[in-house]
C-alpha cells in the first residue's frame, strides 16, 4: 500500500450512555459521541484535541472496542470492527493499538515486565517462545531500555522507564495505528519532552500512524500532521495542523487557541473573551451545541444542526456563520 | 513472597495463630503415637468412667471412662477434614462464581448475586442447621451444609474485587489487547486479588471449625463414637460442673484453635491489604 | 515600595520513610512581598507543595520534620507560634489557601452556604480587634455579624461572576461544576481579607478556558484587595499569565529567583533554561531534560542539579552554590551561570 491512503475510516460513529435516576430507570442518554466521522491516513498522527468531557476518550475506548458503539461504523484495514468486543476481533484489532494515558500503569503490578511484554504475542500469535524473546528484546532496545529490565518488577523501575514499557508493549505485535490516549498528561515539560521524542522516533522508525488524543493544544501542533477539534461529542473543526491553527473556523476552536498561554505574548488573562462551561452532554442545547457560549451566535444557530463543511482547503468546520 | 513472611514474622499475634495452627496439624498427623490411649476413641472403660486428671488420664476420662486427651488429639483430625473440606468446596465454587458475575455485566451476574444473597439473609447457622438436620447427621453431611452456606461469602468477595480491578488500567489495558476474557480472569484479576482470598479463607476457616463444633453440639454432626469436640461439650452437660475436664479442654481446644485462624488471618490482613500495600509503596 | 510580607530562611524539611529519610527542602530561601503575586514552579517532587505547606503550617506531623529554618510572616516567627495561635490568628484569616482540586475541598454532606458560615463564623473579618474574638465550637454566631458577613459573602460571590450567588449557597457541593467550585474556593479564600493566598497548582485540574477564566479572576481580585499570592505550578505558561516574580525550585532547592519578564527573557540558570527549552512552544523543537529527578532520600551533594546538568564542574559537586544578584531583584544560584563571564581557572 502506498503511504497516504485511508488506513481507518470512522463513519456516523455514535456512543450513548443510559443515564439512570436512583431506581435504574433510563431517564435520558449522555452522547458521549454524535455523529463522529473522520479518516486516518497511513503514516499521519492525526490529533484530538478538546476539554474534558467532549468525548475524545470515548472515542479512543470505543475505536478500541471497551465501549460498544451505539451506532456507526469503524473501518480498519477494510473490516468493520465498530461492533466487535477487542477478543472477538482481535484478528483485526492485531495492528490497531491503545497506549494508555500512562502506559506505566497498563503493567500488572504482579508480573516481570518479560512476562507483560511477551503478553501480546502470546494472545495474537503462535511465535516459539525464542522468537517471541527475541522481539521483546528488539522492542526494549527500541524504547531505549536494557535488557536487563527484563526480570524485574514495575514498581522496581521508574515511572518513565515504566512508561517506555508499556510502549514496548503496545508495539510487540507491530501495529500499524496506535491510538494514544493522552500521552502526556500529568507529566513535567522536561519529560513531556523525552516521551514526545520517543513516540516521534519509534513512528519513524516503525513506520507507524498515530492518532494522538490530547487536550494540550500546544503538543498537538507540535506533532500532529492534521488535527481535530472536538466539543461535546462532535467534531467541530478538522483539517491540517497549519490551517487550523492559524485560521481557526470555528468560534470555538478561536477560543481554546485564545485561551493557551504564549511566554512572551500578550496575556491571555487580559484579553480571553469566552465564558462559561460546556453544558451538560446529558442536556444538549438545540442546535449548534456551542451557540450558547458562543459570541456570535444567531437565531439561526439554535434551529439548525451545523454540518462540517468542507468550503476551505485542508479545513472543514462545523459553523454556519465562518467565513 | 519474601517481603510478606519477613512482615508476617514481626507481627506476634499472627506468628501465635500460625503456631497454634501447625500444632493442630501436627497434632491431627501424628495423633496414633501422641495419644496415651489411642484404642479409646472407640472402647471404653466403664470403670475408670469420670476420672479426673491424673498421671493415668491426663486430661481425665470421660462418661465412658475413655480417656478425654487421647479422645482430642483424634478430634484434631475430623476438624481439620471438615474444615478443610468445607471451605474447599466453598472456595471452587464462591470463587469462579465472584468472578464470572464480577466480570460480566448483565442479568446472569445480577442473578447470581442474588442467589449469593439469599443465601447471606439466612443465618449461617440456622441454614446449616437446617440442611444438617434434613440430610442426618455425618461427616459427609455436616460438610455439605457447611460449605452450602459459607459459598457465598467468597462470591460477594471476589464478585465486588473483580468489578473493582475491571476499573484498573492493567486490566483494561489487557481487555484492549485482545485477551480473552478467560485469560483476563484468571491471569490478570485473580492473582491481584488472591491476598483478599487468603484472608478471607484464613478468617473463614475459624468460623467454620466453630460452626462445625455448633452442629457437633447439637448432635448433627458426626455420629458417637466419633470423637467430635462440640460432641464431647454436649455430652459433658449433664456432668457438669462436677466433671468440669470433660467440658473445659474440648472447649479450650475450640477456642485455641479459632483464635488461631483469627489471629493469623488479622495479621494476614495487615501484611496483604491492598490498601496498605499501596501505601508503604509510596512511601520508597 | 511595599515591605517585605513573608521571609522564608534556611528551611530544611526532611520526610521518614521506610526507606529513610528524605531530605525534600534544603536549605530554601524564599521572600514575598505585600501584594505581590509571585510563581513558585518546579516539576514535580521539587518541593513546591512542602514549602506551601510549610508556610501553612500544615505539613504531616508523623512524618515530617522542620530540622532547621525560619519562616517569618508579617514580623512573626511562624514555626516559634504555638498551633492554638496559629490555627486562630493565621491560618485562614491571615494566610488562605486554595487547593489543587476544588472537587475534594468541600464537604460533599454540607450545603456551600452552610460551609461559608462555618467559615466565616470563625474567620470573619468583622472578628479582627472586636471583643468576642475568642472562639470555641460553642459559642453564639451574633445575628447582626450573621446578616453582615453574608453580605460580603453574596458580594464576592458576585465579584467572582458567580451567576445567582444565593441559590449557589443552597447547593451542595456536587451540583455546581468545577469551574465554579475553583471560583468558590477562590472566593472563600478572600473572605477573610487575607494578607497572603496560596495557591497551590489551583488550575492543574481545570480546562484550558475554565483555567484562562480562573487565573483572569484571581490575578484581577488578588490586586484590588491588596492581597499577595504564591501560586505554585508546574505550568510556566500560567505562572507567565499572572506572576510579577517567579522562583524556580529543582529537588529541594530554589534555584533561580526573578522578576517574570527576567525570567523569561533571560534564564541564567542552566535549569531554567532546559526548563524553558522543553515547553511544547519553545522555539528550538522538542529538547527534553536527559536523565531523571534525583532520590531525596539519597540527594546529589552540593548543586542538586549537577548529575544532569552539562556545565557542572567538580564545584557544583562540592559546594551548593550561594545566590548571587545579578538584576533588580534577579538572583541566581550557580557556579557557572548563563551569561557570566567564564571563570579565571
Amino acid at each position: 500500500m502506498s503511504a497516504g491512503d485511508v488506513i481507518l475510516e470512522v463513519a456516523g460513529l455514535r456512543k450513548y450512555f443510559p443515564v439512570r435516576n436512583v431506581w435504574k430507570r433510563r431517564v435520558g442518554w449522555l452522547r458521549a459521541l454524535d455523529d463522529v466521522s473522520f479518516s486516518v491516513r497511513r503514516g499521519e498522527i492525526l490529533g484530538i484535541v478538546g476539554e474534558s468531557g467532549c468525548g475524545k476518550s470515548t472515542l479512543g475506548k470505543t475505536l478500541m472496542g471497551i465501549h460498544t458503539a451505539t451506532a456507526g461504523r469503524v473501518v480498519f484495514e477494510g473490516h468493520d470492527i465498530a461492533r466487535l468486543k477487542p477478543h472477538q476481533s482481535r484478528r483485526f484489532r492485531e495492528h490497531l493499538q491503545y497506549c494508555y494515558q500512562d502506559p506505566g500503569a497498563s503493567l500488572d503490578p504482579r508480573w516481570t515486565i518479560r512476562g507483560s511484554l511477551h503478553e501480546p504475542l502470546i494472545v495474537h500469535t503462535d511465535l516459539p517462545r525464542p522468537e517471541r524473546e527475541a522481539r521483546v528484546r528488539e522492542m526494549l532496545r527500541a524504547v531505549g531500555l536494557p535488557e536487563t529490565h527484563l526480570d524485574l518488577y514495575p514498581h522496581e523501575i521508574s515511572g518513565g522507564q515504566q512508561r517506555r514499557v508499556g510502549l514496548a508493549r503496545i508495539l510487540t505485535l507491530k501495529p500499524s495505528v496506535v491510538i494514544l490516549d493522552e500521552p502526556t498528561s500529568g507529566l513535567d515539560v522536561s519529560v513531556q519532552a523525552t516521551i514526545l521524542q520517543l513516540l516521534l522516533s519509534l513512528q519513524r522508525q516503525f513506520g507507524l500512524t498515530y492518532l494522538f488524543i490530547s487536550h494540550d493544544l500546544s503538543v498537538v501542533r507540535l506533532i500532529c500532521d492534521r488535527v481535530a477539534v472536538m466539543y461535546l461529542g462532535r467534531i467541530v473543526e478538522i483539517g491540517s495542523t497549519g490551517a487550523v491553527f492559524t485560521t481557526p473556523r470555528h468560534p470555538y476552536t478561536q477560543s481554546l487557541l485564545a485561551a493557551i498561554p504564549v511566554i512572551g505574548g500578550r496575556r491571555v488573562t487580559e484579553t480571553f473573551a469566552l465564558e462559561g462551561e460546556p453544558p451538560s452532554p446529558t442536556n444538549l442545547p438545540s442546535g449548534c451545541r456551542f451557540r450558547t457560549r458562543c459570541p456570535k451566535a444567531q437565531p439561526l444557530c439554535a434551529q439548525r444542526d451545523p454540518p462540517l463543511r468542507a468550503d476551505w482547503p485542508d479545513q472543514q468546520a462545523a459553523c454556519h456563520l465562518a467565513d | 513472597m519474601r517481603r510478606v513472611a519477613r512482615k508476617l514474622a514481626e507481627d506476634r499475634a499472627a506468628m501465635l495463630g500460625l503456631g497454634l495452627i501447625v500444632l493442630l496439624v501436627l497434632v491431627a498427623i501424628f495423633a496414633p503415637w501422641l495419644a496415651t490411649h489411642p484404642g479409646d476413641v472407640t472402647e471404653f472403660h466403664t470403670a475408670r468412667r469420670l476420672s479426673p486428671p491424673g498421671p493415668e488420664n491426663w486430661l481425665g476420662t470421660d462418661r465412658m471412662g475413655s480417656d478425654i486427651y487421647s479422645r482430642l488429639l483424634f478430634g484434631a483430625r475430623i476438624t481439620i477434614t471438615i474444615a478443610v473440606t468445607a471451605i474447599a468446596i466453598a472456595v471452587v465454587i464462591g470463587v469462579p462464581m465472584g468472578l464470572v458475575a464480577g466480570y460480566y455485566e448483565g442479568i446472569g451476574s445480577d442473578f447470581l448475586m442474588r442467589v449469593s444473597d439469599i443465601f447471606l439473609a439466612v443465618p449461617q447457622i440456622v441454614l446449616a442447621i437446617a440442611i444438617a438436620q434434613t440430610l442426618g447427621p455425618s461427616i459427609e453431611n455436616v460438610i455439605l451444609a457447611l460449605s452450602a452456606t459459607y459459598w457465598p461469602f467468597w462470591a460477594r468477595l471476589v464478585f465486588a474485587e473483580t468489578r473493582s480491578m475491571k476499573n484498573e488500567p492493567f486490566v483494561e489495558a489487557a481487555i484492549a489487547l485482545g485477551c480473552s476474557p478467560l485469560r483476563v480472569m484468571v491471569l490478570h484479576i485473580l492473582p491481584s486479588i488472591s491476598s483478599s482470598i487468603i484472608v478471607r479463607t484464613t478468617i473463614g476457616m475459624g468460623g467454620t471449625i466453630l460452626t462445625a463444633a455448633t452442629l457437633g453440639f447439637l448432635g448433627l454432626g458426626p455420629p458417637p463414637p466419633t470423637p467430635e469436640w462440640g460432641r464431647t461439650i454436649a455430652e459433658s452437660r449433664e456432668f457438669l460442673p462436677m466433671a468440669w475436664w470433660y467440658a473445659a479442654f474440648p472447649g479450650l481446644a475450640i477456642f485455641l484453635v479459632v483464635m488461631g485462624f483469627n489471629l493469623l488471618g488479622d495479621g494476614l490482613r495487615d501484611v496483604l491489604d491492598p490498601r496498605l500495600r499501596r501505601a508503604s509503596q509510596h512511601g520508597r | 515600595m511595599a515591605g517585605e510580607l513573608l521571609s522564608v530562611r534556611g528551611l530544611r524539611v526532611s520526610f521518614a520513610s521506610d526507606a529513610g529519610s528524605a531530605q525534600v527542602l534544603d536549605g530554601v530561601a524564599f521572600s514575598m512581598k505585600a501584594g505581590e503575586i509571585k510563581g513558585l514552579v518546579g516539576e514535580s517532587g521539587c518541593g513546591k507543595t512542602t514549602l506551601a505547606r510549610a508556610i501553612l503550617g500544615i505539613l504531616p506531623r508523623n512524618s515530617a520534620r522542620i530540622e532547621s529554618g525560619e519562616i517569618r510572616f508579617d514580623g512573626r516567627d511562624l514555626l516559634g507560634l504555638p498551633e492554638e495561635t496559629l490555627a486562630r490568628e493565621v491560618r485562614g484569616r491571615e494566610i488562605a489557601y486554595i487547593p489543587q482540586d476544588p472537587s475534594t475541598a468541600f464537604n460533599p454532606v454540607f450545603t456551600i452556604g452552610t460551609q461559608i458560615d462555618d467559615l466565616m463564623r470563625f474567620k470573619s473579618p468583622l472578628l479582627r480587634g472586636g471583643t468576642d474574638d475568642r472562639q470555641g465550637f460553642f459559642n453564639r454566631y451574633p445575628r447582626e455579624r450573621r446578616a453582615a458577613d453574608r453580605a460580603r459573602v453574596l458580594e464576592l460571590l458576585r465579584l467572582v461572576q458567580l451567576p445567582n450567588p444565593e441559590a449557589v449557597l443552597r447547593k451542595y457541593p456536587h451540583e455546581v461544576s468545577g469551574g465554579q467550585r475553583q471560583r468558590l474556593m477562590i472566593a472563600m479564600a478572600l473572605l477573610p481579607e487575607p494578607k497572603l493566598v496560596i495557591a497551590d497548582e489551583p488550575t492543574t485540574a481545570l480546562d484550558v478556558t475554565v483555567q484562562a477564566q480562573i487565573l483572569k479572576l484571581l490575578k484581577q481580585l488578588a490586586r484590588e484587595r491588596g492581597a499577595a499570592v504564591l501560586f505554585t505550578t508546574h505550568d510556566l505558561g500560567a505562572a507567565y499569565e499572572i506572576c510579577d516574580r517567579i522562583t524556580v525550585m529543582y529537588a529541594g532547592q530554589e534555584v533561580e529567583e526573578a522578576p517574570v519578564d527576567g525570567f523569561f527573557g533571560r534564564p541564567s540558570h542552566p535549569y531554567t533554561r532546559k526548563l524553558l527549552d522543553s515547553l511544547p512552544t519553545s522555539e528550538a523543537g522538542i529538547r527534553g531534560i536527559p536523565g531523571e529527578i534525583p532520590r531525596l532520600i539519597d540527594p546529589p551533594p552540593g548543586c542538586r542539579f549537577h548529575p544532569r546538568c552539562d556545565r557542572a564542574s567538580a564545584l557544583c559537586r562540592a559546594e551548593r552554590p550561594a545566590p548571587e544578584r545579578i538584576g533588580p531583584a534577579h538572583s541566581v544560584r550557580c557556579h557557572h551561570r548563563i551569561g557570566a563571564a567564564e571563570p579565571a581557572g
